[in-house]
């Protein structure tokens, strides 16, 4: 039938497809959310990174004389049980925790959409090895299997960087693995294939930019899960090692003084509340930039 | 004899992005009894924001702003959305819409949902609820509809399921039936058995139709007058043989030089220039003027109405003169 | 007017009669109860996808079994430390069969699992399988407790959010569960226990007690944190998954009736949104199950979790070992549950 009658395909809303779509600089710059979490994420970064400045102790120096002290000039959030000053061990601890959990992701994230492109794309016998596998990760529970790996592997920083790595992969890998699968099945990409690119050009150039957006705003949240777990452990004592401040431990210390001086377990947790509000929203800011329209 | 239904300068609002567009801008028109209308326009002109603004169903982002709807001379209420779809007179209409897979619920049987509205609006009885189901299965065409009944939407064929849209739509007992492109996701030997069925109910029931379409081949087998309707207006409005004959406004002879390639190979693929603009960027004067070959100064400052230019078509052109006249000279526009 | 083709294209391929094998007339269903059994296509949907569970249960198997082996060298050695004595290695090593071949260990140990016997405890000196029956009954009512405050706490403020959206209720909503993501539960417990335990005296400070009240009382609290691990995310993927919901066609088509607005949000509304909510709970009950063992050592509660982490205190691994392969089972088994529960509420997936 002539062009007047071509059906269109399932256009339920009709809107206009004129408009250009402001940059993304823009965009960014005018969504509240993604500006919010900039603002509170780039503040705690600013003020953990800058501990040894704004901290006025060393995290683990005790002052004996003065313990369970509360908020005063010379200690802005009182001092702990061992006279530790609660201000610099917070800054310090989210120094700790912060660099462990982005650290921890940094692998999980490469190696997973590399695996999920390849299981996507070339499909065969690798995509069904690797799913299997995935689905055999996913049938532990997180904290179960985590807490299994730290205690074989060792605890302590490198424990938790290989735990995350042997886990928190699957995820990257299955997301991507989908959005490849799209991918590949649009119609452009199918061009630039049968235009006599290689298949790695194809991939680089054409599949990745748009699969790995989808595993850029995951990763967002996937830092507040590790972070979250890296404090849980260390609440557990299989994480960061004493003497290296870090909040789960500081609360798991704070929890032995819970009816007298309750902010010492308190404080801690709100730093980890505040810090994965900040993460939460600017992953939300970047899912909302960075989504097709 | 009052019109059965009257739209009366139908306006809606409709929001994006923290902007706000007439999405329908001014619509007005009269069915009678039995009377069929179709509405024809590109994707994006507001012919689907129309009707369901006439049966309250419009989306959160979208609200009437101003305008009648009036049922056999009963006015309805502007607020019906959401509130009361069991205001009497809504009852007298019913909606067919595009996408049956969609629009039909996907855990429900068919026949369950055909029995719906008998059962919980007109006060069926069980039994006589699934009776008249398997009833209107029949009617509108499905064989061995008591086994059909307990079929699931994703089970049966597009054109099946849109059988069983229309027989949902009748089960309400409607007087009026709006259709939204009923037609535009099947293939033609199916849609022509969609309006086969359409035609017959309108004689043998005396139901009225609105028909919107974007296929211009479309309108003629369905209704006998037709608007053509451009970024939320009519632009022209007619009986459908003549305003298919002889178009009187520049658009709509656009549409048709484009339509009519495949029936005459000798003519060169007309191509209307440009595209429908944004919504939120129209500025003043007629709003097809960017692309289209009559347009004068006249025509980017002055708010075109439609104006009658013969006994029942109109056309909203400040030229429709000069395109009469070339077409008389044997011209197309 | 011949429709019998449109009848013919789009069919399911699953088999004759098939498709429509729900929609037998009472004089049909009179057929054979084996043959109706066979050509059920729900049931072949249950048997297809407890069979596709087997594949996990032995890969769960094989990587618990190989869950000691992850680090290169002597396994006892990493056990006990690099500086145990060589005879207490050689001891270890003994004990737990470390000696033979690994396909030899292997299949002792798929044979051990075979009847029920998942090692000997280092620390108790007995089989880690009598060790397990107490602390599952008390982490599985953990989790049936905490699974019941998700869902309790979640639907309403999904749906609310979604129906309310972009207003105050909606951004309300979204508020309470940013503020969630980042909370660690176990924070949360002791914040609660401070609350309402220590000072007021409301709840037990830890503990299971003895009757079956004092079981269900001193869950409450627990149960309420191990749930704040998932309301969070719960809550916004439900909201999407109702907002698509509310936005689709057919229920406009459904108001287009003319039905009554109670009749639309329960029956269209509500029966569609049960899907996504029964699946994103599948999703994240494996979450929810991993956050109660933090949550049992700070109520001290004699769960599985507790168990695990006693464990580690003493090196035991079997008794690990053990543990987390019931806990990977658990995780199976529920996530089986609520993939045919799905299939039941959803007829199109049961074609696939």
């Amino acid at each position: 039938m002539s062009r007047a009658t071509a059906p269109a395909l399932g256009l339920k809303e009709a809107e206009h497809e004129v408009t250009r779509r402001p940059s993304v600089r823009s965009r960014a710059l005018h969504s509240p959310t993604f500006m919010a979490g900039a603002t509170l994420t780039t503040t705690i970064v600013a003020l953990v990174l800058l501990a040894p400045l704004i901290g006025r102790y060393s995290p683990v120096s005790q002052d004996l004389l003065h313990t369970l002290a509360g908020p005063s000039a010379a200690h802005w959030l009182g001092t702990d049980e061992l006279g530790r000053d609660i201000w610099s061990r917070l800054l310090y601890a989210g120094r700790t925790d912060l660099q462990v959990g982005v650290l921890a992701v940094l692998f999980p994230f490469c190696f997973g959409v590399f695996i999920g492109t390849v299981c996507g794309y070339f499909g065969g016998g690798i995509d069904t090895v690797v799913m299997r596998i995935v689905d055999i990760v996913l049938a532990f529970p997180f904290y179960v299997l985590i807490i299994a790996l730290v205690f074989v592997v060792g605890v302590g920083t490198h424990g938790i960087y290989i735990a995350f790595g042997l886990t928190d992969w699957v995820i990257y890998a299955r997301t991507t693995r989908s959005a490849t699968l799209v991918a590949r099945s649009l119609d452009w990409v199918a061009a630039a294939e049968g235009g006599g690119l290689s298949r790695k050009r194809v991939l680089w150039r054409h599949i990745l930019p748009n699969t790995i957006t989808q595993a850029i705003v995951y990763a967002m949240s996937d830092i507040v899960l590790v972070i979250l777990a890296v404090v849980t452990l260390g609440y557990l004592g299989l994480g960061i090692q004493p003497p290296a401040p870090d909040w789960g431990s500081m609360i798991s210390d704070g929890q032995n003084f819970i009816q007298t001086n309750q902010w010492l377990a308190a404080i801690p947790g709100m730093a980890v509340v505040l810090t994965g509000i900040g993460l939460s929203l600017l992953g939300d800011g970047l899912a909302d930039i960075l989504r097709p329209e | 004899m009052t019109p059965l239904l009257e739209v009366e300068d139908l306006v809606v609002e409709m929001r994006r992005h923290r902007a706000a567009f007439h999405a329908v801008d001014g619509v007005s028109f009269a069915l009678e009894r039995g009377g069929a209308l179709a509405i024809v326009g590109e994707s994006g002109c507001g012919k689907s924001i129309t009707l369901r603004a006439i049966m309250g169903l419009l989306p959160n982002r979208g609200r009437l702003s101003s305008g009648r709807v009036v049922v056999d001379g009963v006015t309805l209420p502007a607020e019906a959305r959401g509130r009361g779809r069991g205001h009497r007179q809504h009852r007298r209409m019913s909606i067919v819409f595009q996408d049956a897979l969609s629009a039909l619920n996907p855990v429900a049987t068919v026949g369950n949902q055909i029995a719906e509205a008998p059962r919980y609006v007109l006060g069926f009885g069980r039994s006589a609820a699934r009776a008249r189901a398997i009833e209107l299965l029949r009617l509108v065409g499905i064989p061995d509809p008591e086994r059909r009944y307990h079929a699931y939407p994703h089970e049966l064929s597009g054109g099946t399921r849109q059988r069983v849209m229309i027989a949902i739509a009748l089960s309400s007992e409607p007087a009026i039936l709006l259709c939204d492109e009923p037609t535009t996701a099947l293939d033609v030997t199916i849609q022509t058995q969609i309006l086969a069925l359409l035609a017959e109910l309108r004689s043998e029931r005396g139901l009225s139709l609105v028909f919107v379409t974007h296929d211009l081949g479309v309108v003629s087998q369905v209704a006998e007058r037709v608007a053509v309707m451009y970024t939320g207006r009519f632009v022209e409005t007619g009986p459908t043989a003549e305003v298919l004959a002889a178009p009187r406004h520049p658009y709509t002879s656009g549409l048709l030089a484009a339509a009519l390639d495949v029936d005459s190979p000798e003519h060169e693929p007309v191509v209307i220039p440009g595209s429908l603009p944004d919504p939120l960027q129209l500025t003043g004067g007629c709003s097809f003027h960017p692309r289209c070959g009559f347009a004068t100064a006249e025509c980017l400052t002055t708010d075109v109405r439609l104006q009658l230019v013969g006994p029942n078509h109109a056309a909203a052109c400040l030229h429709s003169d000069v395109l009469a006249a070339l077409q008389a000279a044997g011209h197309h526009g | 007017m011949s429709s019998r083709a449109e009848l013919g294209d789009k069919e399911p391929t699953t088999g004759p009669g098939d498709g429509l094998a729900a929609g037998l007339r009472p004089s049909e269903r009179a057929a054979p109860f084996a043959r109706r059994i066979l050509t059920s296509p729900g049931l072949r949907y249950v048997i297809r996808r407890t069979l596709l569970s087997v594949p996990v249960v032995l890969g769960v198997i094989v990587v618990t079994f190989l869950l000691l082996r992850l680090i290169p060298g002597d396994p006892a050695r990493t056990l006990l430390g690099l500086h145990a004595p060589p005879a207490a290695v050689a001891a270890l090593r003994r004990q737990l069969g470390l000696d033979e071949p690994i396909w030899r260990q292997f299949w002792k140990y798929l044979y051990g699992l075979a009847h029920g016997n998942l090692g000997t405890s280092i620390e108790y000196q007995g089989p880690v399988a009598s060790l397990i029956p107490p602390c599952l009954e008390l982490t599985g009512s953990l989790v049936l407790v905490a699974t019941f405050f998700a869902v309790v706490i979640t639907v309403p403020l999904a749906a609310l959010a979604a129906m309310r959206q972009d207003r105050p209720a909606d951004h309300a909503v979204r508020l309470f569960s940013l503020m969630g993501l980042g909370m660690p539960s176990f924070w949360f417990g002791i914040i609660l226990i401070v609350l309402l335990s220590v000072d007021v005296h409301l709840f037990p400070v830890g503990g299971y007690g003895t009757s079956f009240w004092a079981h269900l009382h001193s869950l409450l609290l627990p149960g309420l944190c191990a749930a704040i691990g998932i309301v969070p995310v719960l809550i916004r993927s439900l909201r999407v998954g109702m907002l698509e919901v509310l936005s689709a066609d057919y229920v406009a088509t459904a108001r287009a009736k003319g039905l009554r607005p109670s009749r639309v949000t329960f029956v269209h509304v509500a029966r569609n949104a049960l899907i996504p909510t029964v699946t994103l709970l599948g999703i994240n009950i494996a979450y929810l199950i991993g956050g109660t063992v933090v949550i049992e050592r700070v109520f001290a509660l004699n769960g599985l979790g507790n168990l695990m982490l006693n464990a580690i205190d003493f090196r035991d691994f079997p008794v690990v070992q053990g543990v987390t392969l019931i806990y990977a089972l658990g995780v199976i088994v529920v996530i089986l549950l609520t993939d045919l529960a799905t299939a039941r509420l959803d007829p199109r997936i049961r074609l696939k």
